[in-house]
Parts: C-alpha cells; structure tokens; sequence
C-alpha cells in the first residue's frame, strides 16, 4: 500500500505556489468562498509609522522645543530679575507648566532619539537628560547651591542626571522655602554650609541655577527637534521607511514595536509609580491611608495634569489623531474593531476622569481615597486590553524580550 | 517478540549516529555561543530579580553573572568535546548536566526544542556515538566500531517522530484547522517579508499555511521513513524549517530538526557523503545487543514519550487554555496567548487591600510568559505573599485578576478572582482555571 500511495505531503507543498500564483486577489481557488479579498487601501504598519512620525512625534517635539526656549527666556527673566518671589518668578513657573505639560505628552514617545540607546533604535537617552523622574534628588540640588557647582564648565559632565532636568527645575522654581531636602547628617546641614547662606544669597542662586538647568533643557529640547525634523536628522522619514535602506528599522513590524513600547510607559510608570504609590494600592506605600508626597511634581502640584498629558498622549498614538491612522485603525484591519472600540472608550473615560475635576491628586488622596484609586482602575483598564488582546492581535512583543526564542 | 529483539539487535552502520554526534555538538556549541553573544544571559538570567521553578526541581539556584558565564562557557566547551568525539562520556553527561540545569534556572524559559536538546542528549549519551569519526577513537583504536545496533537509530527516529506526530495532534483543532489561527495572527504582522510577503499577506495564506503545517507535521515522518521519497521529504523539511525560522522568533529549532531529521537516512550516509565504502557489517552488532533489561528501559522510555504528550487529554478543559499537560507535548506554536495580571492582595488583620502589578517582580519578557499559564502565576501569587509578610502584612489573601486573550478571543479571566491562591494548595490549581470562552478566535473574515 505504502509504495503506491502517492507523497501527498510533497503534492501538497508543491500545490503552494500554484494556489498563491494561480491567485490574483478574489480567485483563490480553495477559500474564496470563505475569504474575503485585502481591501485595497487598507491600513498598513507604514501608513500608520508615517503618520505617528510626523504628525504625532516630530510635532510634539517641535512644541516642547518652542516651549523649552520660552521656558528658558523665562527663567533668564527670573534670574536678570536677582531671584525670589515676584512676576518673574510667577512667569517661570507658568512656563515650566508649560514645558512640563509639553514634555508629558512626550513621554509616551521613547522611540527614535529620546529613548535610551540599549532599549530603542537611533536612542540618544535625551529623555533622561530633559526628565529624570521617578529618579530625583532634591538634597542634591541644595548641595549644588551651596558650592556653587553650578556654576563650573564641566557642571553637566560632573553631575547625574537626577539634579539636572525638569525635575530638578521644578524643584528650584516651586520650592522657595527657607530650609533644605538633606538629612542632617550630610555636609551641608552638618558642618552649617546652609544654615550660613543668606535668604536673598539662596533666592539668587537658585535663580542662576535654574537658568544653567533651563539652558540645557531648551538645548535638548532643540536637539530633539531638529532630530525628528524633515529638514534635520529626519527621524520622521526614517520610522516611516522601516525595512528600506536607510531606515535603522530592518522593518515595519520592528519599528512599530518601538513605538509600541513607548506605550507601555502607561502600565510601567503611569499606573504602577503615579498612581499606585501615592493611592496606596502599592505596597511602597506603608501608609493605609495613601502616600501623597510620592507623587509626581510635588513642589508645583502638577501631578494631575502630568498624568493627563501621558494619557492623551496614549490616546493619541492609539488612535492617530484626527487626521490620519493609529494602533486602533491596524486592530480594526486585523479584524478586531471591538477592541478598538473598548480601548479608545478606556483612554476617553481615563481622560475624562482626569479633566472632570480639578482638585489636585494630594488633596483628592486625603479627602476621597477611592475616588484617587478608582483613577488607578481608569489607566488599569487601558494597560489590561493593552498587555493581553492588544499585543496578541498585532502580534507585537512587549519590551526586552528580543534576545528570547520561541516554540 | 523475539523476532522484533533480533530485528533491534540486528547490526548497523554507526555512521549516522556518529554523524548525528557531531552536528548535534556543533549546533549546541554554538547555540551556547550564541546565547552568551547576543544578551540572552544578562536579559534571561541576570536581570530578573525572581524566577519561576519546576516543581520537581524548586533548589536549583541561579548563579552570579560570572557563574553563570562559566556554566555556559563550560557546557559549551562540552558540547565542543561532544562534536569532536573527545572524552565523549564525560562531554555529553557535563553538556547534559549543563543544558539542563540552565533550563531548571527559570521555568519561563521552558521551550519544546530545549527538551527535545535534553532528550537527544540524553540518548546519544548511552549510544556508541564516539566510536567512529572521533578523536576517541584516534586516541584509542580499539574502541572503534563500524556497527551499532538498529535499535538505537529507531530510538532517535522514533524521539523524532513524536515531535511531529504529536505537533499534528496539537493542530487538530478548530482554531487552527477552521479558522487559520493563529497563523493569521503571525502572519498579518510580516506581509513586508522581502520575497515571500506578498505571498503571506495574502487572505488565503494562514488557511493555507495552517493545513500545510498540519499535513506536514502529520506524514513527514512516513516519507522520511520511505526509502523513495526520502531525499525530497527531506527538502521539505529543510524547506519548511528554513520558511518558520525566517518568518518566526523560534531560534535554533529549524536547525536542531533539520541536522536531526539526518538519521532517517541510510545509515551509511555520511560514508556515503564522504565518498567512503560502507563497512561489511557484522553478523551481530558488538555493542549494546539488545537484552531483555534494555528492551524493558527502551520500551519504557517510548511510552513515557507517548503518554505524555496525551495526558492532557486525561485532564480537563482545553489545554491551549488550562495549560494543563502543555509542557513536554511538542505543542509547538500553535497558540498565541497573552494576558494582563493584576494581583489584589488583601490584608485581613487591617483590611488594606493592595493592586500588584507583575512587573514589580519580573521582567516583562517572564510577565508575559507568566499572563497565560496559571500555576506560574500561582507561584507569583505564594512568593507575593511571602514579600507582605517581610514587609509585617503576615497573612495576605493573594487574588489573581488575570485576563488573557487565546488566539485573538476578548480577553477573559483565566482564573477565578475569588480564590485565594496564597492558601491554595500548588497541586490545586486546575481547580481555580475557569472555562475556555465559547467565544471564536479572532476571525479571518473581519480583516
């Protein structure tokens, strides 16, 4: 029997090209009943990378740059000005707001030369140099007041990130107060260094700090720009022709994982750091009652409108925006438009929440502890659909999982 | 039976063995080399602060990162010995040994290719491999042989064979053979593939890629066995192991089936190749006759094979789902799961509850491992319990929110929320698994 029977398996892999090459479009021989046909102009990963890339990435560093440079003409304002309480004081908050508020936004948006280099194609660690956080350190920042160190050339090259960026401005241009963030133990406290600077001597100092910080910040911001810019480094161009030469992405598929990444900063940082720490559904909490000073900007209270910017940043990669395609048209293409759906309903209630009451998170934490956590659940619901179907029908890998096989 | 006995006994050219000794030592040589190149060590075994343990192996440690180095750099020096036929004994137990303990390390590195290394191993290990094309043998002429018995190839073939023929059984199901998942899943993602992806991105092609496979998987081993056919089945399987390793993330796999799958030849083939006589062969094969002590080990062996990949038809609910009897079943890519976890942890004494999130204690690549299988996240869920209690919460109650998408379905609670798994027994947690959904995969009609 076996020696007459025919070798279907070799028939039938021989049938392969026969039933793709005697296919063009609706005449498949053996599904075309069953299938329909790839709709012509359907949505593609590169539709959806050139999209994102100009109009969602290069745009919103094109703006934090804007800001940046507002930021620093401010702050320079504050400091022309000696220091201290004052309009320019008020102004260089208002633009740190600003900026901050910018920055938010791109946060969510790590790959290309923002991201660090051992995690993102074309990385630059701009990101940390622009915004350290959840790593700060104010009593660093104070010890920095104190020997002036500021001051010297080689500041930036001497210094960790942690008492350079954003964060640490925030702390220069909100906290105004007469004391400092270090123990008592450290030098400053310890040997009286600080105790020894006069008010006005802090106020000034701060002032010019601020200004060096503000400087960098608005370099960074302009270098970022400039990277994404068609007329620059053209960052835009190069997502957008993933898998052709020129482009550091062998393909399409790689470089929306990048992308896809900078998503996850909404379960990672967004859920987890920003709102179960301070809500205290963490146990880094040891407080039943919520830990308040773990949140995010705490001098200038911008903890609400910073999680709001992260959001509609998600929302806005998700969807694409109004004028061209995103993650959501791609699900709806792969034939999952109820996903689509329920996560664009997800980030539109999250949002919602957020925009719908003013009251900053420390005081919501102290008055109405379950109305804090229930925002965790709104962000919860967005990084639930996007770490289970999400990933699965865009066939997607989640972060630093590349060097792993599968079977 | 008796019959069958002088059958297994009866003597044949150990040249295919020897030649599967070789390539089975280079490959996993620079498999080793490989994993220590490209991050694997760091990413796998360096960064992750927990790791997940085999039930039957929870003391295996990990070591430092330059321990682990010199474990892998020794296997690999091992597996170098194992090629060159050089203190082959030694080798392969110190290469067996190595490999599987480094798999012990953490259970989410589990892959069926790695068990299939330690199966191999295993059985070339108590084979004569090294006494022909070794340097054993130039070290020592007397150990030369030019026959092994037959059994021993039917052995390796018959390991073989069950990746394949249980690989079908696990395509035969609706998902895969109705609805062309989740091909279609994989295969949407790389339409850009440089010459084949028009071809992949086309509608038909997860149906058609789906029952290929299965056919595939379900008659290879009878072609490769068919004297006639062989050398074109053969084609097939370097062809079909070549199209998944460029379009898929499998590693070393195509490459492990495609140098094994050689031992369906002739057993004289690397004579053959090498333009060498074939041996007169003995009248009984000088080592390793087949007694009734080694059919009993030989026989037993085959059935462990054979019953394990069916178990989980003794157990209930759908294994793609339950994951129950999915290990050690060739049950190889035919699944796409993913899921989002979230433990609530509720302290009785004071009635704090807490929302952990998995990626406190894991790697996003063990996360993502852990989402679909529940008695991983079981064991999260006890180790969790164990950091409250550091931390003066004693006697948490740990519930797992987990909520997993299988091949494209609405993501659905894998496991019941009600149960505290910090008090259930390991042995229990079948009983926590929640139905499969009677939702259909994601349908091939709506793209």
């Amino acid at each position: 029997m076996i020696h007459r029977a025919p070798p279907l398996l070799v028939l039938a892999l021989a049938a392969l090209p026969l039933v793709f090459g005697g296919c063009d479009g609706d005449e498949s021989p053996i599904l075309d009943a069953a299938l329909p046909d790839a709709a012509p102009g359907a949505v593609t990963r590169a539709d959806v990378l050139a999209h994102l890339g100009a109009a969602v990435f290069a745009s919103s560093a094109a703006e934090f740059a804007a800001r940046g440079v507002a930021l620093e003409a401010a702050v320079e304002a504050w400091d022309a000005a000696g220091g201290g309480e004052g309009a320019e004081l008020d102004a260089a908050r208002d633009a740190w707001r600003a900026a901050m508020e910018s920055w938010q936004f791109n946060e969510l948006l790590r790959a290309g030369p923002a991201g660090e280099a051992r995690s993102f194609v074309g990385g630059e660690g701009l990101r940390d140099r622009i915004y350290s956080w959840p790593t700060t350190r104010p009593c660093g920042v104070d010890q920095n007041l104190v020997a002036e160190r500021y001051a010297a050339s080689n500041f930036f090259d001497a210094q960790l990130v942690n008492v350079l960026g954003l964060d640490a401005l925030e702390y220069l241009l909100f906290y105004t107060g007469p004391d400092n963030d270090c123990p008592s133990q450290v030098e400053i406290n310890a040997a009286g260094t600080w105790a020894a600077l006069d008010p006005t001597e802090l106020g000034q100092r701060r002032a010019a700090y601020a200004t060096v910080l503000a400087g960098r910040i608005a370099r960074d911001g302009e270098a970022l720009r400039a990277a994404w810019d068609p007329e620059g480094g053209d960052f835009a161009g190069r997502l957008a022709g993933a898998g052709a030469d020129g482009s550091p992405y062998p393909s399409a598929r790689d470089a929306l994982e990048q992308v896809f990444h900078g998503l996850f900063y909404l379960d990672r940082v967004a859920k987890d750091l920003k709102l179960a720490v301070p809500t205290g559904l963490s146990p880094d909490c040891p407080s039943a009652s919520g830990c308040p000073g773990d949140l995010e900007a705490p001098y200038a209270g911008f903890s609400r409108p910073s999680l709001l910017a992260n959001l509609r940043a998600g929302r806005m990669l998700f969807t694409g925006g109004d004028d061209g395609p995103g993650f959501a048209d791609l699900l709806v293409e792969a034939g999952a438009a109820d996903l689509a759906d329920d996560m664009r309903a997800d980030f539109d209630a999250a949002i919602a929440a957020l925009e719908g009451d003013s009251t900053p998170l420390d005081r919501l934490i102290a008055d109405d502890l379950d109305g804090a956590q229930a925002l965790h659940g709104h962000v919860k619901a967005i990084t639930d659909d996007l770490k289970s179907r999400f990933v699965l029908v865009l066939d997607l890998d989640v972060p630093a999982s590349g060097a792993a096989d599968n079977d | 039976m008796s019959a069958l006995l002088h059958r297994a006994g009866r003597p044949v050219d150990v040249a295919s063995l020897a030649a599967l000794r070789v390539l089975y030592g280079a490959l996993m040589c620079a498999a080793l080399v490989r994993a220590m190149a490209t991050g694997w060590v760091e990413q796998v075994l360096v960064e992750p602060t927990f790791f997940f343990k085999y039930a039957f192996a929870p003391w295996m440690p990990v070591w430092s990162p330059a321990g682990l180095y010199l474990h892998l750099g020794v296997t690999a020096a091992c597996a170098a010995l194992v090629a060159l036929g050089l203190f082959y004994r030694v080798a392969i137990v110190g290469f067996l040994v190595g490999f599987t303990s480094l798999q012990l390390m953490d259970l989410t590195n589990y892959l069926n290719h790695y068990y299939l290394v330690v199966l191999l191993g295993a059985l070339l290990g108590v084979m004569p491999a090294h006494r022909a094309f070794s340097l054993d043998v130039r070290r020592r002429p007397d150990l030369r042989i030019d026959a092994a018995p037959a059994y021993m190839v039917w052995l390796l073939r018959f390991q073989l064979a069950c990746v394949y023929v249980f690989a079908a059984l696990a395509k035969l199901n609706a998902d895969w053979l109705l609805h062309g998942q989740p091909l279609a899943i994989w295969l949407a993602s790389r339409g850009e593939t440089p010459l084949i992806g028009p071809l992949i991105a086309h509608p038909a092609a997860p149906m058609v890629m789906s029952w290929a496979g299965f056919l595939f998987d379900a008659t290879i081993v009878l072609w490769l066995s068919w004297r006639r056919p062989r050398a074109l089945a053969w084609l097939a399987v370097l062809g079909f192991h070549t199209a998944t390793g460029l379009l898929f993330d499998i590693g070393m796999f195509p490459l492990i089936m495609v140098t094994a799958t050689t031992i369906f030849f002739d057993p004289s083939w690397p004579r053959r190749l090498l333009r060498r006589p074939p041996p007169p062969l003995p009248d009984a094969a000088p080592v390793g006759r087949p007694t009734p002590a080694i059919a009993a080990v030989a026989t037993l062996w085959v059935a462990l094979h054979v019953a394990l990949p069916l178990r989980h038809y003794a157990l209930p609910g759908d294994v793609l789902w339950s994951e129950a009897g999915m290990r050690w079943s060739w049950k190889v890519l035919v699944r796409a799961k993913d899921g989002a976890v979230t433990f609530h942890v509720t302290d009785p004494a004071s009635g704090r509850r807490f929302a952990v999130s998995p990626g406190r204690y894991l790697q996003p690549r063990q996360e993502s491992e852990m989402a679909g299988q529940p008695d991983l996240i079981h064991q999260l869920a006890r180790h969790i319990a164990g950091d409250f209690a550091r931390r003066g919460y004693p006697d948490v109650e740990v519930r797992a929110e987990a909520r997993v998408s299988l091949n494209g379905r609405p993501a659905a609670l894998l496991l019941d929320p009600t149960v505290d798994l910090a008090a259930l027994d390991p042995d229990a947690i079948q009983r926590a698994v929640r139905p499969m959904p009677d939702t259909p995969p994601l349908s091939l009609g709506a793209r």
